[in-house]
């Protein structure tokens, strides 16, 4: 079997248990009471209540203001500045490149994957600039945002890892389950740094176009005289990077990394709730 | 696992566990927290109950992938441990105007009291409260009959249920000022202020029973369903137009809670006594002549972060001629805890005093000789430390300062 048809059966079938761990986390969510609703309400019922609620918001005049604190609170985190532009800096770099790095894989997944099987190979959706530019991994500006956006996630970590291993801020109070965290995105960055370089080697010879992954173009220069037998070597790091990957997006709904959704949900409540108050 | 009933998230709204998920764990909270900075106690940071109760909560249903990633159902000493620290809160909220979230703790931390009330885990005192309240309907456990004692040393004591039944304005004078001599000059000046300017007002007397607050926040909220429906049939009775409060806690709960148990709007209006005497003020019912010293004002949490009225006492204070105002480091929506809230004072009183002792040493700072409050508790609090630490300050409740500023 191919590794990317085993990529993908092992993926949907992690797809799917982490489709049951999110009902197993948001049952127990839905174990609290729903304003409006009896003690003795099932789960559904006020899923439903909450969902009924959630669209009563979305359509309303308070739309703007909650879309004005999703953007300011949520994703760019305005009262963090207001703190220490240091901790903004180092949370937006490692979130804000996780989102951007995140839509643009999920874009690519789209066009490479989904587009092509389901699509004529000439039909507009194939064939248009940015769906081919998304086919080729060694595209100049792709090559170039996905090393430049790894490069600030580590600076981002490494900024985090000084604050709260080294400077040891005062208002920090860490954990093993934050160690865990860090030691993940960490280690996302960097298995996908390497993931690019082995796969370049594996690949000999380089497209011209290969320099504009700087970092994995790096790795190249370094590793080659190394002669060593880069496809096994890929193979590996892509389980690798699979696999703390994966690790990253179980462990998510029963750690504290869970507020990366939940913090822009609430803020965007709270937005429009202050609003109608 | 132990022999305790297990964890009952009904407690909280659903929104509030995706509350609890939204913790950054940030540690914000943890500078402007009055009591972990007087206490230093890990279990007292917002961030550290937010943690426990969410760990305790997906241990005891989230089945084996909960135990997989280190959550377990809480042990005896884990629950002693956050209840500790669970109940040293005053309630002050200054962790919901800090965080970067915004995440309405204050009723968080009654929910998780609720849960530990549901495992007995809570300060012995709090039964005696639950008995005083519930049977002799005031905090004090004296006589209810005894409500208008504070009057006694009044020209003329004011109306009551028992001499004016009918009234367009009921005075709820709130347990503390009724029974704790302390602050007697706080309703005396109100209810001086009241009658100078004709308002046509009554107090509830006997019928005044405790309005709640002390067992709400206790987490013991179960047991007040009737006491809050006698207090509003009692005041609807009167036929009275609002009902007005010296005491913010009180303030609070009529306004938010009330409605809320008794499923259905009061039919009054609830008012606290700054907003009265601002109208008074506005309306040229009463005049204020000069007060020459140097004052400052502490807002009570109950009256201004958790209801949000801020301008109201500062209006008043500038309308008095040649008084000098000044604001401490920490004011409004910050403003720091006088330490007499939550009933911590119940669980620890020396935590209750090394708080009020910082916020002397702020209204010093910014050079009051007297610090006004709109709360019986934060001048009881406030005074019995400064006369403790022998600290040259004068602890005044706004309505004795404009009492004091009518008569010249």
């Amino acid at each position: 079997m191919e590794r990317l048809e085993l990529f993908w059966i092992i993926h949907l079938i992690l797809l799917m248990l982490f489709g049951f761990e999110l009902i197993l986390v948001m049952s127990i969510w839905l174990r609290g009471r729903m304003p409006g609703l009896p003690l003795t309400a099932s789960p559904w019922q006020k899923f439903r209540a909450g969902l009924k609620y959630l669209l009563s918001l979305i359509f309303s005049r308070r739309i703007g203001p909650m879309i004005r604190a999703l953007l300011n609170d949520g994703l760019m985190h305005r009262e963090i500045l207001k703190v220490s532009p240091y901790r903004w800096f180092a949370h937006i770099a490692v979130f804000g490149s996780f989102v951007f790095l995140g839509l643009l894989s999920t874009v690519t997944g789209v066009a490479v994957e989904i587009f092509p099987n389901l699509l004529p190979a000439d039909h507009s959706l194939n064939t248009n600039a940015i769906s081919v530019m998304l086919n080729d991994v060694d595209h100049p500006l792709i090559a170039f945002v996905n090393d430049f956006f790894g490069l600030i996630i580590l600076l981002g970590m490494i900024l985090i890892i000084y604050r709260r291993y080294i400077r040891k801020d005062q208002q920090l109070r860490t954990m093993p389950a934050d160690g865990i965290i860090i030691a993940l995105l960490t280690g996302i960055v960097l298995s996908g740094f390497l993931l690019e370089g082995f796969r370049l080697l594996a690949e000999q010879p380089l497209e011209p176009t290969a320099a504009w992954g700087f970092i994995g173009y790096t790795l190249v220069r370094l590793l080659r005289p190394l002669n060593a037998h880069w496809t096994t070597w890929y193979n590996g790091v892509f389980w690798g990077h699979f696999v703390i990957c994966n690790a990253l997006l179980f462990y998510t709904p029963f750690s504290r990394f869970a507020h990366i959704i939940m913090s822009p949900l609430i803020v965007t409540l709270n937005a429009a709730e202050e609003t109608s108050a | 696992m132990n022999s305790r009933s297990r964890l009952d998230p009904k407690h909280f709204t659903v929104r509030q566990l995706l509350e609890l998920e939204a913790c950054t764990r940030c540690g914000e909270c943890i500078a402007w927290c009055p009591t972990y900075t007087a206490r230093e106690n890990e279990a007292i940071t917002p961030l550290s109950k937010i943690n426990s109760y969410k760990s305790f909560l997906k241990g005891e249903y989230g089945g084996f992938l909960a135990r997989l990633f280190g959550h377990h159902p809480p042990s005896d000493a884990e629950i002693e441990t956050f209840g500790a620290g669970t109940f040293q809160c005053t309630l002050c909220g200054r962790c919901h105007v800090v965080c970067p979230i915004r995440i309405n703790t204050r009723p968080l931390w009654i929910a998780m009291r609720q849960q530990l009330v549901d495992w007995k885990e809570y300060p012995a005192a709090f039964d005696l409260l639950d008995e005083a309240v519930t049977t002799q309907h005031n905090i004090s456990n004296e006589a209810n009959t005894g409500r208008l004692i504070w009057s006694e040393n009044l020209d003329e004591p004011p109306p009551s249920f028992a001499t004016k039944e009918q009234a367009e304005t009921v005075y709820f004078v709130g347990c503390v000022s009724s029974f704790y001599p302390t602050v007697f000059g706080i309703p005396q000046a109100f209810a001086s202020i009241l009658r100078q300017a004709g308002e046509d007002f009554t107090t509830m007397g006997g019928d005044e029973w405790c309005c709640g607050y002390p067992l709400i926040i206790a987490g013991m909220g179960a047991n007040v369903a009737e006491t809050i429906r006698h207090n509003v049939d009692a005041v609807r009775q009167s036929g009275a137009r609002r009902i007005v409060t010296t005491c913010p806690s009180c303030y609070h709960t009529w306004r938010h809670e009330y409605a809320q148990v008794i499923g259905e709007p009061l039919g009054f209006e609830v008012v606290h006594a700054v907003d009265v005497v601002d109208e008074l003020i506005a309306s040229k019912r009463i005049t204020l002549h000069s007060y020459n010293q140097p004052v400052t004002y502490h807002d009570p949490c109950d009256l201004g972060r958790n209801s949000g009225i801020y301008d109201t006492p500062r209006r008043i204070i500038s309308a008095i001629p040649d008084i000098t105002f000044a604001e401490m480091k920490d004011n409004r929506q910050y403003a720091l805890c006088c330490g007499g809230g939550g009933d911590a004072e119940m669980a620890d009183p020396e935590l209750t005093g090394a708080i009020a002792q910082r916020r002397l040493e702020q209204a010093q700072e910014a050079g009051a000789k007297v610090i006004l409050s709109a709360c019986q508790q934060c001048k009881r609090t406030l005074a019995g430390q400064a006369r403790k630490e022998k600290m040259r300050v004068k602890v005044l409740d706004i309505v004795e300062l404009v009492w004091d500023a009518m008569q010249g």
